[in-house]
Formats: structure tokens, C-alpha cells, sequence
């Protein structure tokens, strides 16, 4: 069930309960105190009513019933024509119970009246006889000689029908108000409730896809507060699933980047060796076989070394050590084969880093190859050790090929070569570069890449220095 | 009956085909896109077998080159992509083989596309011997020669290869399967078969320390 | 399909309570009723107490008695006029009158000076008789004197005199003691002095008697008097 009807329901429900507990509390309340203020003024009456029979009495002095009889109606009569209907009946006893004479209506019986009498002067009683109540109250007469005893029944009815009408309007006051009240509460719920419904609308599209859905609840309360977390929460998960898919992309990428480069060579090999051991060859053909089948394993074995590093790179934990920069400048020289140009390094004081002094060095030297694969126009690559700001800034640069912007973007990634054929001829599997940036990032830094086409390219790296 | 196009910037794979298709079909190998577009210009060919993964202009770009020729394309690549499968038939390809290929799928696949484009000839002949390939039938003088599918396909494998020296134990494998059960002696069993109901006593000869070999025709 | 099918059941069922529970609230105010009812029909009342009874032993004193039901049965008077009375039931009562002035002043109640004359009693009256409490009173219209007594015991409850002479005032207090003697309730020992707001009245009241007394000079007439009070009129005269 909807939350805005579970309010209203619950609404109404009090509502009627408060309604009814009140109206009955209230409804008695008025009705006791009418009945009360009829007590007290029955009380009178039927005191002075006492003391009025007693003086009728006692004027006629005798002892026989008869006479007191006729006394008695002779009062009735004159208590009629002097009051009319609101003369309250009476009945009057003698010492033993015997009614002597009674103008009570005759569903109160004399048991009834008798009884009541008896309870004393301090008491009374009320007693419903069909549809009509009455208030009995019974006194012994005094100043009579013997004990006569005085019974007046006054009628309440009035009293309960007021009742019964005051309960009748507020049944049908109390269905009016919950009438109206479970309207007001309904739309009041459904108003209070919207943002709620607003929020799921929100929280369902973002569960189908729709990363972008936002709630907009402008009330600066409680829900507003919550439809802006709610809001934020959708902005990072939006960006995340947007970092996920690009890292997917990148995976998809990688994956099939580097499949390619597993399968030639692998198709190479079991080519060819499938070739020697099918049938027997002419020796040309043994040779070309064989050839192909060493350098396309080769090819392998340098493609897994580089990924493994690469990969080695990103579960291990660099150590970075105090490192001088000229060792690590002389661990260069010694490392790079025979190059068709001159290398020129430089480094401008005594420069001491923080770095992994192998890791530093492979990182130069792919650096280097690359400079010197661009082919620049001078046959030069400078390698620079320059003090800055942030710490030692080494670059190598080259007036080569260069690249262009488009090319700079992707240049960093996993298998990507600017010039495939080339590349493959002199053994590059495209995870040169990205093996520095790693090297580079393991070192706290990043690698700096700045290039225009024909006009050449420098790569730098900042490295911290090392404190003494 | 013209040259076989073959483009692919790995040497090693381009040979690799060149010896696979030789000596049934003259190859011709070029080594990017640009060479492929001039040697389509200057000359015929009967099939170009293309690498989709060129440097500069890639395979689906140069059958905008090809298509006016009506030459039919097979492409070799290393994705198994569906998606780029579909891409490749859709720019035009005749079929799609996949790296790594083994030798004999791509002769299979290079026999069976051109007998069906009708660019060489239905039959095998050998000397006096006719070989149907599609109904799989084998006629020596005209005269329908019954042969088990084993030996069938032991015929075939030999004509592939006819001209060298196959060995026994691969020669075994590429007829019987890796996981036969059969011993080796029933390929030796075969060969004296196909000798006797093919009368190819001297041109189907064991080599020694080898195996066997089929002599090439003239 | 299924799930939809008892959350409609149990929609359904929810409203059916609530529907329920609201009829049944909206009966609680008459079920109450009954149920008060019950309790009121079947327990013994207990009378409010009426205040300002008079004690058994003091109702034996007739005119305690007397007075304090003539609370409950006053108002049934009859009238007579001057011409309405036997000129010998007249003389009866003018002689009755003049008697019981006579004894009030024997008494010490109303001060000599004040004594009124034979000459007060001519003239047109008002005979006011009440049968039921017992009471009689007579007003005459030229002397505008006043007269009321209880007829069983003869004693004078109120009397009224014109007079221009304030001083008889001084010995209010006397006065007021000479009346109780005169009145036969010297018994009662619990009069409290009382200070009515009209500073011209001198009174007491007694609680055992309900009885309160009073003396006063208004402008140009002697009253002193004698009447029932209950506790609650009391303190609305006193203010």
C-alpha cells in the first residue's frame, strides 16, 4: 500500500478515535451534570414536598387511613391546580409498607418505591421503566404521629432524550469532520509524499541506465537535504560508471591490441614449423623456416618480458633511493648499443634523485631509442638534468619526426605505434612508452610529452630531489 | 590463369601463405596497401588474400579499391570479433580466415573458392588419373575407381603435396586425426592400395628414413 | 500476477479494518452511555446534601421549626383587605396586634420611645395569612407599620416602625439580646456577630438555629426581625 494512503489511513483512524473517546467523554460530562443539577433540585422539591404532606397531614389528626387517603388526594389535587404537570407524583406509605395513596405512573412498582424509601433519607434511586426514567426518592414523614413514608418519583426522561439527541448530531458531526478530514489528510499525504515518489521515479531510471536522471525537491527541509545527497550520489556514481567504462574501453583495447600481437607470430611459427615437419624440404626453404621461426619467437619473448614488467610494475612497490644522476646518466651511455647518432648528455650540478636506479636507466634508454627511431634531422638526442621548483627535471629530446596532436593522445597506451612497419622492423611492440610512463608514475611523476610534427620531440620527467 | 594476390606487411606470414599455396598457384606478395593498389592497377589476379590490419590504408578501405574488379577477396586477420567478421563480408569478402590458420584450412579454403568461381578446373588430373573434388569420385582411364574415404582423403593429402618427401608419422596425423586408435601400420596398408587401384606403383614411392612421396606430373 | 493479486487482498482487507475500526469508534460515545446507564440504574444514589438543615433537637423548638420550613412552604399566601374581615374579627386582631407590640416592648425589643400608639393601629390594613407555614403578617397603610408573627407560638417574627428618631440604634446590641430572651432561644450559644455591608444593620446569626437575626435603623423606620437563613445566603449578605 502506498505510503500517503498508510498516512491517511492512520490519520483517520486517530481522528476518529480522539473523536469519539472525546465526544463521549464530553457528552456523558454535560449529561452527568444535568443530572447532577436535576438531583439537587429534585432534592429540594421533594423536601419541601415532605414537609408540605406533613402539614396536610397533620391537619387532619386522624388515625385511619381513609382519612389520611383522602387527605393525601386532597393535597394531589390541590398540588394539580396549583402546578400543574410539573406537581411531581408521590406515594405514600404506612409504617409497613401498605401504599395508602399514590399518583406514581404504574410502571413503578410499589416494590420498587417501597424498597427505595427504605434506603434512607440520604439516598435515592433511578429506574427505567420502557422508554421513560425516573428519579425515586423516599423520606420518613416527621411531626405525624406514626411513621408514614413519602415517595416522590420525578421523570428524567427529558434528561436521557437531550442525551440520545446530543449523541445522534455528533455521530453525524463526527462522519462530516472524518469525511472532510480523510480528504484533507489524503491530498495533504499525497502532497508530502511527492518528493518520495519523485525520488524513486529518479532512483529507478539510474537502476535502468539513465545515469543523468536527477530529483529536483525544493523544500528546505528533511527531503530537500535528501534530494540533494540524492543528487550528488547520482553525480558520482554517473562519473564512476563513466571512469568504469572507459577503463572497459581501455581493457577492450589492451586485450585486443595485444591478441594481435600474440597471434602473428604465432601464426609464423606453427606455420613454418608445421612446414618442416610435414615433409621434407629443400635446405633454402629448412633455412627461411628456421629464420622465421627464431625471430618471430624472439618477437615473443620480448613482447612478454615488456608486459611483464609492465605488469610487475603495477602489483610491486617501487623503493626509491638517493640516486646521483651522473651514475645514472654513465649506467645510459654504457647500455644503449651502437647508435647511427651522437648522444649528448648534460646535467647541470650535482643532481641527486629519488628513483630506482634501474628502473631510471631502462626508462632513458627507451626514451633514447625512440629519439633515435624518429630519426632527427641534426643526429642529435640531448638528455638534460635541469634543477626547478618541484626538483630535478631530466629530458631527452630529438628534431625528428614528431607527432602530431592526435597521435599525442593516444601515444601513451599500451601497444600503440605511430608507424607500425617501421616499428616492427626495429623490434618496437609499442609498450616502449607506456613502460616509461609507468616507470615514470612509480616515481611519483608523470612523463611530459611535447612534440610537432617535422619539427621534433621532447619527453620529460620530474624527479624529486633527494634530501640529504 | 592468373597470380594469387597476396597483401600482408608481416613477411614471415606472407611467405608462410606463398609456400602453403605453392606450387598450385603463382603468388604475388605485397607488403602495404599503397604496393597492393599499383600491382591491382598493372595486373590481373585470380584471388587476393588480404590482411585487414595494414599500416596506412587498411584492408576495408582498399576493397573500395578492389570491388570494381570483380576479384574475390579472402581476408586474414587476428580478430575474432564477430562484429568485425560481419564488417569484412559486408565490405565484400568473399570468406574470412583467422590467424593462426593452419596451412591445409587455407589451401582448402583457396581450392574450394576457386573451383567454385570456375578459375581453375573442376577436376584434378595426374597422369591418367581424374580426381572430382566435389563428388569426391576418382576415375582412372575413365574408369570409376572405388576408393574408402580414408583413402580418399590419403589421396588428396599426397596430391597437395605431391613433389616432396612427407612424413610418416604427420602424414598419418593429417589423414587419421590426433587421437586415432588405429596403428601407424594402416597408413603403409593404404599407400599399397591406392598403388595397386591407381597403378602408381613407381610414381608412389616410400622414402626411405621419411616416408612417402607422390612425384609431381609434367 | 499472483503478488498483485494479494497485495489487492491485502489492501483490501487493511481498508476493511479501518472501515471496522471507525464504525466501531463511532458507537463508543453511545456504548459509554449504556454502559453509565448500567451503573446509574443499578447503584443507590447518593442525595446531595442540602444545606442549612436545622438540627433534630432545635426543630423541636416550634418556632425554629416553623421558620425554617416556612424556607420550603412559603408563598401561599392570601390577602385581605381592610373591608374584607367581620368588623369583630377586626377588633380581634387590632387587640392581638396592639398586645403583641405591647409585650415587644415589655420585652425590651423595640425601644419605649418607638412604642407605636392605639392611633397607629387605625386606618386601612393588608392581612397577608400564609395556612401552610403558619404565618401571619399585617401592614398598615397610614402608620406603615409592620407586623409579622408566627401563629402557633404568637411571637412576633418581624415588625417594622417609622419613626424620625435614629438614636434608639445605639442600644442595638440590648435590643437584639432582649429579642432572643423574648423569642424563648436563648439556648442557642453559637450567634455570630455579622457585619453586613449596610452599616446600619445590627444582626447575628446562629448556625445550630439557622436563624439570623437583625436589628437596623433605616432612614426614618425601626426594624428588627427574625428569619431562617442557610449558610449560603448568609455569606452573600456578608459579602
Amino acid at each position: 500500500m502506498k505510503f500517503a494512503q498508510k498516512l491517511t489511513i492512520a490519520i483517520l483512524l486517530l481522528l476518529c478515535l480522539a473523536l469519539s473517546v472525546g465526544g463521549a467523554f464530553s457528552i456523558q460530562q454535560n449529561f452527568a451534570h444535568a443530572l447532577a443539577v436535576a438531583e439537587k433540585q429534585d432534592t429540594l422539591l421533594h423536601l419541601r414536598e415532605c414537609y408540605s404532606m406533613e402539614r396536610a397531614l397533620t391537619k387532619t389528626q386522624e388515625k385511619k387511613n381513609t382519612e389520611k387517603f383522602l387527605a393525601a388526594q386532597q393535597y394531589a389535587l390541590e398540588q394539580q391546580a396549583a402546578f400543574g404537570q410539573s406537581s411531581p407524583p408521590f406515594t405514600l406509605f404506612s409504617a409497613t409498607g401498605t401504599p395508602i395513596y399514590s399518583n406514581i405512573p404504574w410502571q413503578v412498582t410499589y416494590m420498587e418505591q417501597w424498597q427505595t424509601a427504605q434506603m434512607g433519607r440520604n439516598s435515592g434511586r433511578y429506574l427505567k421503566k420502557e422508554d421513560r426514567y425516573f428519579l425515586l426518592l423516599g423520606s420518613p414523614l416527621e411531626e405525624t404521629g406514626e411513621n408514614l413514608w413519602f415517595v416522590n418519583a420525578f421523570e428524567v426522561t427529558d434528561l436521557f432524550s437531550e442525551r440520545e439527541r446530543q449523541l445522534r448530531q455528533y455521530g453525524v458531526l463526527e462522519l462530516a469532520v472524518l469525511a472532510l478530514a480523510g480528504i484533507a489528510a489524503a491530498l495533504v499525504a499525497r502532497l508530502l509524499t511527492r518528493p518520495l515518489r519523485r525520488l524513486e521515479q529518479a532512483s529507478r531510471k539510474i537502476a535502468q541506465g539513465t545515469y543523468s536522471s536527477r530529483v529536483q525537491i525544493s523544500s528546505k527541509d528533511e527531503l530537500g537535504r535528501l534530494g540533494e545527497s540524492f543528487n550528488a550520489m547520482a553525480g558520482a556514481v554517473e562519473e564512476h560508471m563513466a571512469a568504469l567504462e572507459e577503463e572497459g574501453q581501455k581493457q577492450k583495447r589492451f586485450v585486443a591490441a595485444f591478441t594481435h600481437e600474440i597471434k602473428t607470430p604465432m601464426t609464423a611459427i606453427l606455420g613454418y614449423a608445421n612446414l618442416l615437419r610435414s615433409a621434407e624440404q629443400p635446405a633454402e626453404k629448412r633455412q627461411l623456416a628456421a629464420n622465421y621461426i627464431y625471430h618471430e619467437a624472439n618477437r615473443l619473448e620480448h613482447l612478454s618480458r615488456s608486459l611483464l614488467a609492465l605488469l610487475g610494475l603495477e602489483k610491486e612497490t617501487v623503493r626509491l633511493e638517493p640516486t646521483a644522476l651522473s651514475a645514472v646518466l654513465a649506467d645510459l651511455r654504457r647500455s644503449l648499443p651502437k647508435l647511427d647518432i651522437e648522444l649528448q648528455t648534460q646535467c647541470e650540478g650535482e643532481g641527486r634523485v629519488l628513483a630506482d636506479r634501474v628502473l631510471l636507466v631502462d626508462l632513458l634508454r627507451n626514451l633514447v631509442l625512440n629519439a633515435v627511431n624518429a630519426q632527427p634531422a641534426d643526429g642529435v638526442v640531448r638528455v638534460q638534468c635541469k634543477p626547478t621548483a618541484g626538483g630535478w627535471l631530466v629530458t631527452v629530446a630529438d628534431k625528428g619526426r614528431g607527432m602530431s596532436p592526435k597521435e599525442l593522445e593516444k601515444v601513451l597506451e599500451p601497444f600503440y605505434r605511430v608507424d607500425k612497419s617501421r616499428a616492427r622492423e626495429s623490434g618496437g611492440n609499442g609498450l616502449g612508452l607506456s613502460l616509461c610512463d609507468r616507470i615514470a608514475k612509480a616515481h611519483g611523476s608523470a612523463l611530459q610529452i611535447e612534440s610537432s610534427p617535422g619539427k621534433g620531440t621532447v619527453v620529460s620527467v620530474l624527479l624529486k630531489e633527494a634530501e640529504e | 590463369m592468373n597470380p594469387v594476390l597476396i597483401v600482408d606487411d608481416e613477411k614471415a606470414i606472407a611467405d608462410l601463405i606463398e609456400i602453403t599455396l605453392q606450387p598450385d598457384y603463382q603468388c604475388v606478395k605485397a607488403y602495404s596497401g599503397e604496393q597492393a593498389a599499383d600491382l591491382i592497377e598493372s595486373r590481373k589476379f585470380d584471388l587476393i588474400l588480404l590482411d585487414v590490419m595494414l599500416p596506412g590504408v587498411d584492408g576495408i578501405s582498399l576493397m573500395e579499391y578492389i570491388r570494381p574488379t570483380g576479384t574475390p577477396v579472402i581476408f586474414i586477420t587476428a580478430k575474432t570479433a564477430v562484429e568485425d567478421r560481419v564488417r569484412g563480408l559486408r565490405a565484400g569478402a568473399y570468406d574470412y580466415i583467422v590467424k593462426p590458420f593452419a596451412a591445409d584450412e587455407l589451401l582448402a579454403r583457396v581450392d574450394g573458392l576457386m573451383r567454385h568461381m570456375g578459375l581453375r578446373s573442376e577436376t584434378i588430373r595426374l597422369w591418367d588419373v581424374c580426381i572430382d573434388p566435389r563428388t569426391h569420385t576418382v576415375s582412372k582411364g575413365g574408369v570409376p575407381v572405388s576408393l574408402t574415404p580414408r583413402e580418399y582423403d590419403l589421396l588428396m593429402v599426397l596430391v597437395r603435396n605431391r613433389g616432396a618427401a612427407l612424413y610418416r608419422d604427420v602424414l598419418f596425423e593429417r589423414v587419421w586425426g590426433l587421437d586415432s586408435d588405429a596403428a601407424i601400420r594402416t597408413l603403409d596398408i593404404h599407400i599399397s592400395r591406392l598403388r595397386k587401384k591407381l597403378g602408381w606403383s613407381g610414381r608412389l614411392r616410400a622414402v626411405p628414413k621419411i616416408g612417402y612421396i607422390l612425384e609431381e606430373s609434367e | 500476477m499472483k503478488k498483485s493479486w494479494l497485495d489487492c487482498l491485502k489492501n483490501g482487507s487493511i481498508l476493511l479494518l479501518t472501515l471496522l475500526c471507525c464504525t466501531l469508534f463511532l458507537r463508543i460515545p453511545k456504548l459509554w452511555g449504556r454502559w453509565c446507564d448500567e451503573r446509574l440504574l443499578n447503584t443507590p444514589l447518593q442525595r446531595p446534601a442540602v444545606e442549612g438543615m436545622l438540627s433534630p433537637e432545635e426543630k423541636e423548638i416550634p418556632l425554629l421549626n416553623a421558620l425554617y420550613k416556612k424556607r420550603y412552604l412559603g408563598g401561599n399566601s392570601t390577602y385581605k383587605s381592610s373591608g374584607e374581615i367581620s368588623a369583630s374579627e377586626e377588633a380581634q386582631l387590632k387587640e392581638k396586634v396592639s398586645e403583641m407590640i405591647g409585650r415587644l416592648v415589655e420585652a425590651g425589643v423595640i425601644p419605649a420611645e418607638l412604642a407605636p400608639g392605639e392611633e397607629s393601629f387605625a386606618g386601612e390594613y393588608q392581612l397577608k395569612s400564609d395556612e401552610l407555614s403558619g404565618f401571619e403578617s399585617i401592614h398598615f397603610e397610614k402608620s406603615r407599620i409592620v407586623v409579622e408573627w408566627h401563629k402557633e407560638t404568637g411571637r412576633v417574627i418581624g415588625c417594622q416602625v417609622p419613626t424620625e428618631n435614629a438614636e434608639a440604634l445605639k442600644d442595638a446590641s440590648v435590643l437584639l439580646e432582649n429579642y432572643k430572651t423574648y423569642l424563648e432561644i436563648e439556648n442557642l450559644d453559637d450567634w455570630k456577630q455579622s457585619d453586613p455591608k449596610n452599616g446600619s444593620v445590627q444582626a447575628c446569626w446562629s448556625e445550630k438555629g439557622q436563624a439570623y437575626l437583625h436589628c437596623s435603623g433605616k432612614p426614618n423606620c425601626f426594624e428588627i426581625g427574625i428569619i431562617s437563613l442557610p449558610p449560603v445566603e448568609m455569606k452573600k449578605l456578608d459579602g
